[in-house]
């Protein structure tokens, strides 16, 4: 395979010095350059599929390279983007990163040993995302074709664990099962640790919709640091199932929690635990959409992080799938405007938390209701209720959390997170 | 005699070389009619190209001396520009490149 790299910088000369450096450890590629001072602005009709990777500056003349980014970024067809910044800009890589960058490296102490490194992570990248595509146009043919690897587990039969074969994995048991995927105890057999392995029903595979869903979810976890976040092991798929391995929480989740029994305090700590999961996912651009005390586990530090993202979505694709009408979530947490269809931020889980928190508080949940819809029609319509005696000093951050409209709540996870440092002192 | 600045720059990069370093020669003259010119914007523009190319290249001084034509053209300090330039081409002349 040739490597093709577009090389976005107003500088020749580093220009120059990548393409040597590249033509040096890979005779064959085919650098493109493309000075922004001569050339302008990349246009939307530009065809960026035909790039590998995309290498681009930050300080370009009068143009701002987080500019670029963030609007190249936006398109289905941009490869994985290294961004390139100056000495003293590691607030603008950290940026860069957030915006969408695949890495970024130093113009000032660039080596051959560091762009190649970062070359070869990012042709992984794309390749990575041309298998996605790949596997998402199999499932397609699937459909067309059923093929017999596929028909073996398919019609409605959950794999179990003596169908289950993967390379390196042992099936200690079967956990569970939700809507997309079911979910077995493993053992990776290079050193015996327990994973969770969740492995997309089969019947599943052959939607193209749920395949590129639990694909992205793998995709926009691994991405995130945060040790409130599940930690993502290994993900791959065999002739017969798509899979992703992950940290198995051994003491269980909220619900088993708040069963239990569970202090106001203890509650305020665990909601402090949720805001920053949910303030390290909302700066990736990420929305959970079904916050809930299932989705909330434990670990044997008693730490939380935040599990199943099988219908998280990044932020930018909110609006066409509401476009759809369908409504994602459990309807208990929902909040307003996801009944409503409407488009989504991180305000929308706020209010989930909201609902969970209230929940802690007061044993039971805000809104109940004996149909969906009047479940829904509560969250939409319904006053906030009021907390048992007792608990009125949590009743005003209950208030904004599950604010009908989100403007009314927390602008953002942090400002959460710093309200309850704040808390009662 | 004067003394020489050792600068390492990869084996790699021997192609290179020869056109960089006479494309610096060339900007020094540059440099200046722009400080005469009092055209702060392009120096800030090219004092930043410089210090990204110069490091790269394994010239760590060109980054330095770029970073603060740079940081200097932004304020319009037009004197710190110039022992910046008497700098850039002290060490222009007295530069010799091994190849490692």
């Amino acid at each position: 395979m040739t490597l093709r790299v577009l090389v976005i910088d107003d500088s020749e000369d580093f220009r120059l010095l990548v393409g040597q450096y590249i033509a040096v450890e890979w005779p064959d590629a085919e650098v493109t350059e493309w000075d922004p001072v001569t050339q302008g602005d990349i246009d939307d009709n530009y065809d960026l599929a035909k790039y590998d990777v995309m290498l681009l500056d930050y300080v370009m003349g009068k143009a701002d390279g987080l500019d670029w980014l963030r609007r190249l970024r936006r398109r289905n067809d941009c490869p994985p983007v290294i961004f390139l910044t100056g000495a003293g800009s590691e607030q603008v890589a950290v940026l860069a990163l957030k915006s969408g960058a695949f890495d970024y490296l130093r113009k000032h102490d660039l080596s051959k040993a560091r762009l190649i490194e970062a070359l070869r992570a990012a042709m992984n990248e794309r390749k990575a995302a041309e298998i996605t595509q790949r596997m998402a146009r199999t499932a397609a043919l699937s459909e067309l074709n059923r093929t017999p690897a596929v028909a073996r587990v398919s019609a409605g039969d959950a794999p179990d664990a003596q169908v289950i074969e993967i390379n390196g994995y042992q099936v200690i048991r079967k956990i569970g099962s939700g809507g997309m995927s079911t979910v077995y105890l493993v053992t990776r057999i290079e050193d015996q640790q327990q994973l969770v392995m969740k492995i997309l029903d089969s019947k599943l595979c052959e939607d193209n919709e749920f395949l590129m869903r639990f694909i992205q979810e793998y995709g926009m976890i691994s991405k995130i640091e945060s040790r409130h976040i599940v930690k993502i092991y290994d993900q791959g798929f065999t002739d017969r199932h798509v899979y992703i391995a992950m940290e198995y929480f051994a003491r269980g989740d909220l619900r088993g929690r708040i069963k239990a029994g569970i202090t106001p305090e203890e509650s305020m700590d665990l909601m402090g635990q949720v805001a920053s999961a949910l303030q390290a996912i909302h700066e990736h651009g990420i929305v959970h959409r079904d916050l809930k005390p299932e989705n909330i586990m434990f670990r044997d530090d008693d730490s939380l992080a935040i599990v199943d993202f099988g219908i998280a979505k990044m932020i930018s694709d909110v609006n066409s799938l509401t476009q759809t009408g369908h409504i994602l979530g459990t309807p208990y947490y929902l909040s307003p405007e996801q009944a409503k269809g409407e488009a989504l931020d991180g305000r929308s889980d706020l209010y989930s938390s909201g609902v969970m928190l209230f929940e802690m508080l007061a044993k039971r949940r805000p809104f109940t209701a004996t149909t969906p819809i009047a479940l829904v029609n509560k969250h939409i319509n319904e006053p906030i209720p009021r907390l048992p005696a007792g608990l009125e000093r949590y009743q005003e951050l209950i208030d904004v959390l599950m604010a009908k409209s989100p403007s009314a709540r927390f602008a953002s996870a942090k400002q959460l997170s710093e309200y309850l440092l704040t808390f009662g002192k | 005699m004067t003394e020489k600045i050792r600068a390492e720059v990869s084996k790699d990069l021997e192609a290179l070389i020869p056109r960089y370093l006479d494309r610096r020669h060339k900007e020094i003259e540059k440099f200046r009619a722009l400080l005469a010119a009092e055209n702060f914007e392009q120096l800030r523009i090219d004092g930043h190209s410089l210090k990204g190319s110069g490091g790269g290249y394994g010239f760590p001084d060109l980054t330095r001396i770029g970073g603060v034509i740079e940081t200097a053209a932004k304020a319009g300090d037009a004197a710190v520009i110039q022992s910046a330039l008497t700098e850039y081409a002290d060490y222009m002349q007295r530069v010799e490149v091994t190849f490692v």
